[in-house]
């Protein structure tokens, strides 16, 4: 279960860190930034921060006809929950009242407040799945910009996912799967892909208009058919 | 997907075949019925037929029993239409299922759309740097190394590149990616390159060998 540590107190970030810092992921927290240590089992996994961040994706697929993909560059709002294992402390101080005003906190308890209502939004309070055995600079952030969709971000031993919005990338060294504009991509290690969307299949080529190639096949016997029965009646029924 | 005017279609000509069956069911009673010959018969011999229409029938019966099966064997194809599509998509070039374009439409392209395609790839550093990211993404310090170009004067021809679709640039590392089209785009320059130094050398072949003749004369 993730649950704030009470006795770690509030924190401010003074300089930039970045929690979340792969090749193709970076998430980083800007000066200004209020935060509170999450614990599991006893263990500390991460922190709650509200303030300023933003994020870097490339959801940017190298295949041998070249990349796919796009890259994706936002700021982050609300209260952004943070499992990995960069330290926020070397960066940090403890917050100042002046601090907490600055954010529309009255005070320490009134964050803590908010940041266990940030919990509750994620269903995070009785998740324990959500942990980061990931090494430095991995990790998984889920935020809501507007306090009903949850977005997510994660980077891992050479996989990275982003979901926000309407759109999902996951992507590994040699697979990715990606929705975005309607549309489903997936590509498997062996360089096989499959694109569908509305209209049907894209990709690969040969399973392109399928069904209209079968019911074509269809009508094509049955005209067989047809012409089989016309000839049968002429021969076999005498005049 | 399927089409709903395709499914239309199907049941339209399971229809047709199901009335044809029927016709010649109907023939077939008629024929019984109304068999002039028949008629005769009856009143001459009422007990004893003379057309013994048994064979007939039994024969159509196969008839209708081959046409059962064959209804069934067609429908039962369908799970063999795929694999045959596959297999004749394996002879395929790629791109064959796309609308064929014309040579007609081809010559109707206005300059300024093929402007738009090739200009973009109209130095030599551009096509220099595409040819460098073909083995994967690089960063602009080693793009710089590369080419010898350094801040914007690298960045004037990096700059049309993104525009056109042909390289991407990643948020994260600033890294530069050849794209799809970008790598066919420039595997068409080199197939376009080979076709035309191909030709002008067979030009010059076919020019050397006329002096030569006219040397002769």
């Amino acid at each position: 279960m993730i649950e704030v540590n009470p006795h770690a107190g509030v924190k401010v970030v003074v300089d930039p860190i970045e929690v979340i810092s792969t090749e193709k992921v970076l998430v980083k927290v800007q000066p200004g930034c209020l935060w509170t240590e999450l614990m599991q089992d006893g263990r500390h996994v991460g922190a709650v921060i509200q303030g300023p961040a933003e994020y870097a994706f490339d959801a940017i697929a190298e295949t041998e006809e070249g990349a796919l993909g796009k890259s994706f560059r936002g700021d982050m709002g609300g209260f952004k929950i943070y499992v990995g294992g960069t330290d926020l402390q070397g960066s940090s101080r403890a917050a100042s009242h002046e601090e907490f005003l600055t954010r529309d906190f009255s005070s320490a308890e009134d964050f803590i407040e908010g940041v266990c209502g940030a919990l509750g939004l994620h269903n995070l309070h009785n998740d324990s799945n959500v942990s980061s055995s990931g090494g430095l600079g991995e990790g998984v952030v889920i935020w809501s910009d507007d306090g009903v969709k949850k977005n997510v971000i994660t980077a891992k031993g050479g996989s990275q996912v982003l979901v926000k919005d309407k759109t999902v990338y996951t992507l590994s060294d040699e697979s990715y799967v990606m929705v975005d504009d309607g549309r489903v991509s997936i590509r498997g290690p062996g360089g096989k892909r499959l694109v569908i969307d509305e209209g049907g299949i894209i990709e690969p080529e040969e399973l392109r208009n399928l069904g209209p190639r079968i019911a074509k096949e269809v009508a094509d016997s049955l005209k067989d058919l047809k012409s089989t029965m016309r000839r049968r009646r002429r021969e076999d029924v005498p005049r | 997907m399927y089409d709903e005017e395709e499914l239309r279609d199907l049941r339209k000509e399971l229809e047709e075949v199901r009335q044809l069956k029927e016709s010649l069911k109907a023939e077939i009673s008629d024929l019984r019925r109304d068999s002039p010959s028949q008629k005769y018969r009856r009143k001459v011999h009422i007990e004893t037929p003379v057309v013994d229409l048994s064979g007939l029938t039994e024969s159509l019966e196969v008839m209708m029993e081959d046409i059962g099966e064959q209804i069934q064997d067609s429908l039962g194809n369908l799970h063999d239409a795929k694999e045959r599509i596959r297999e004749k998509r394996i002879f395929r070039t790629a791109g064959r299922d796309r609308p064929r374009v014309r040579d007609s439409e081809v010559e109707a392209i206005p300059p300024e759309r093929v402007a738009a395609f090739i200009g973009p790839l109209g130095s030599e550093e551009r096509l220099r740097i595409l040819d460098y990211l073909k083995s994967g993404g690089k960063t602009f310090n080693e793009l710089e190394q590369h080419t010898g170009r350094t801040g914007s004067s690298l960045t004037h021809h990096l700059n049309p590149l993104v525009n056109a679709g042909y390289v991407i640039k990643g948020e994260v590392r600033g890294t530069y990616y050849v794209t799809v089209e970008g790598s066919l785009a420039y595997r068409l320059s080199q197939w376009l390159t080979s076709r035309l130094e191909s030709e002008m050398e067979g030009r010059r072949y076919r020019d050397d060998d006329e002096a030569d003749l006219e040397g002769w004369y």
